[in-house]
């Protein structure tokens, strides 16, 4: 089921009350439903310490930012441009 | 599988104080139209504007040279590459436009050139050449037969492993047996099709100048389960029955998990001995796959629970790596870490070993 980014963020709390990986597993579905994400994994803030979600985008979009929450269950959601994900043969 | 538009990726136009012109990948026919190459007008465009602005911007010792090549959205730009050792690099690159008459310019910090006499760069050791056998892996390899559509593909001969007590060169589903349809080949792979070393790509598409090492072992790994995995039971004699890699050499025949930074290297066809970190966990990715050697969209699978490794400009993992084995960053007997099968510019992707060895009830063959 595809929820919208405004229902993600109103799931969000100001503290994580559970394993981020559970959060993750929680929410992939709806992320990679927004047309532009390609992925979503759980990785670090640049401090090299605070757990987040980051959520992998084919190219820069506003609106595909938009579409995406800020925090989800307390936890920051951040984006990265990766471009499409491919296989590596050739 | 090779797509035509990854062509661009092979053909970048480096001028450098050690490397000028451009680098074209090894095809054995014309790019079909739409291919990025030097008769593009987008990729005349950049050209263009390198042409006018290398000398120029090569006046400061800092920059090292420009190239041709694609942004993460695709998009061709000009490539600036900037000494990261410089002291004055953060300046030099402040003044650089962010773009000139329409062509993106991206900056890549990078450490100087220097000459590499052959692929891989460690050691001289090539990951491309015909080896005397028992090969060692780490090597280009692939389906004999994978040669579609004007086309020849391949990857890597990542690792061993047993499978019922019977060694097999572990790789990926999409290196040795993703033609399922008769398409351009008017073959399928199939159970029992010999794996040669080095890939077809390697030598110019022509599978009497590579050698038979192992028989496909078809195990379906895609599209329904979690990992891209396939294997070939080795020929008597052809692969060391240590399971040495190139340049890694034994391993362990122990695994480990990922782990957030954890140190990491591969062995792989494309470029060689190269290291990097694990910067994601548990990744929700889709990929998708052809049909055939640059043949037509066959599925686009969802994987989870995948390991994600940096690979800024593509060095860690690039096309042709695929199959390589991901291991801790260790000198001696490193554990294996996951399977290398997808990536970007900026983002390299692997199977965890242990959902690989489940699904196909094997081992690694290592040091115990």
């Amino acid at each position: 089921m595809f929820l919208s980014s405004q229902a993600m963020a109103q799931n969000s709390s100001p503290s994580p009350r559970r394993d981020i990986n559970d959060v993750l597993r929680a929410h992939d579905k709806e992320l990679l439903a927004i047309p532009g994400v390609v992925g979503i994994y759980v990785g670090e803030l640049d401090d090299g310490k605070t757990p987040c979600l980051k959520v992998m985008l084919l190219r820069k979009s506003d609106e595909t930012e938009r579409a995406i929450p800020k925090t989800l269950e307390g936890y920051p959601v951040v984006t990265e441009v990766t471009g499409e994900i491919r296989p590596l043969g050739n | 599988m090779l797509k035509p538009r990854q062509f661009l990726r092979a053909l970048v136009a480096l001028t450098a104080g050690v490397l000028s012109g451009f680098v074209s990948l090894n095809a054995f026919a014309a790019p079909p139209a739409g291919v990025l190459d030097d008769t593009h007008a987008n990729v005349r465009a950049v050209i263009a504007v390198q042409h006018e602005v290398t000398a120029d911007w090569m006046r400061q010792p800092e920059v090292l040279g420009t190239a041709v090549g694609l942004d993460a959205a695709g998009n061709t730009s000009l490539v600036v590459y900037v000494d990261q050792d410089a002291k004055n690099a953060g300046e030099v690159i402040r003044n650089l436009p962010h773009n000139l008459r329409g062509v993106n310019v991206q900056i890549e910090m990078t450490d100087k050139f220097r000459s590499m006499a052959k692929p891989g760069g460690g050691g001289g050791t090539s990951h491309t050449a015909k080896q005397t056998p028992p090969i060692k892996l780490g090597t280009s390899g692939g389906w004999r037969y994978d040669l579609a559509n004007g086309y020849c593909c391949g990857g890597t001969l990542g690792s061993l492993v047993l499978i019922g007590g019977v060694e097999h060169i572990l790789s990926n589903y999409h290196v040795f047996e993703s033609d399922i349809v008769a398409g351009g080949n008017n073959r399928v792979a199939m159970t029992g099709d010999p794996v040669i070393q080095p890939g077809l790509i390697d030598v110019n598409c022509t599978a009497a100048n590579a050698q038979d090492v192992a028989n496909l072992v078809k195990k379906n790994s895609l599209p329904g389960s979690n990992v891209d995995c396939s294997v070939a039971a080795v020929t008597t004699g052809m692969v060391d029955p240590t399971g040495a890699i190139l340049e890694i050499g034994t391993i362990s025949s122990q695994t480990v998990a990922a782990s957030l930074n954890q140190a990491v290297k591969k062995s792989g066809r494309t470029t060689g001995l190269t290291r990097s970190s694990i910067s994601g966990l548990n990744a929700t990715i889709s990929v998708a796959y052809d049909n055939e050697c640059a043949g037509g969209a066959a599925f686009t699978k969802t994987f989870t629970g995948q390991i994600v490794i940096a690979n800024r400009g593509s060095r860690f993992l690039n096309s042709g790596d695929s199959g390589s084995l991901m291991v801790e960053d260790v000198a001696t007997n490193p554990r294996a870490v996951g399977l290398l099968f997808a990536g970007s510019s900026s983002t390299a992707i692997a199977n965890p070993i242990g959902q690989v060895l489940s699904f196909l009830n094997a081992t690694m063959v290592g040091v115990p």
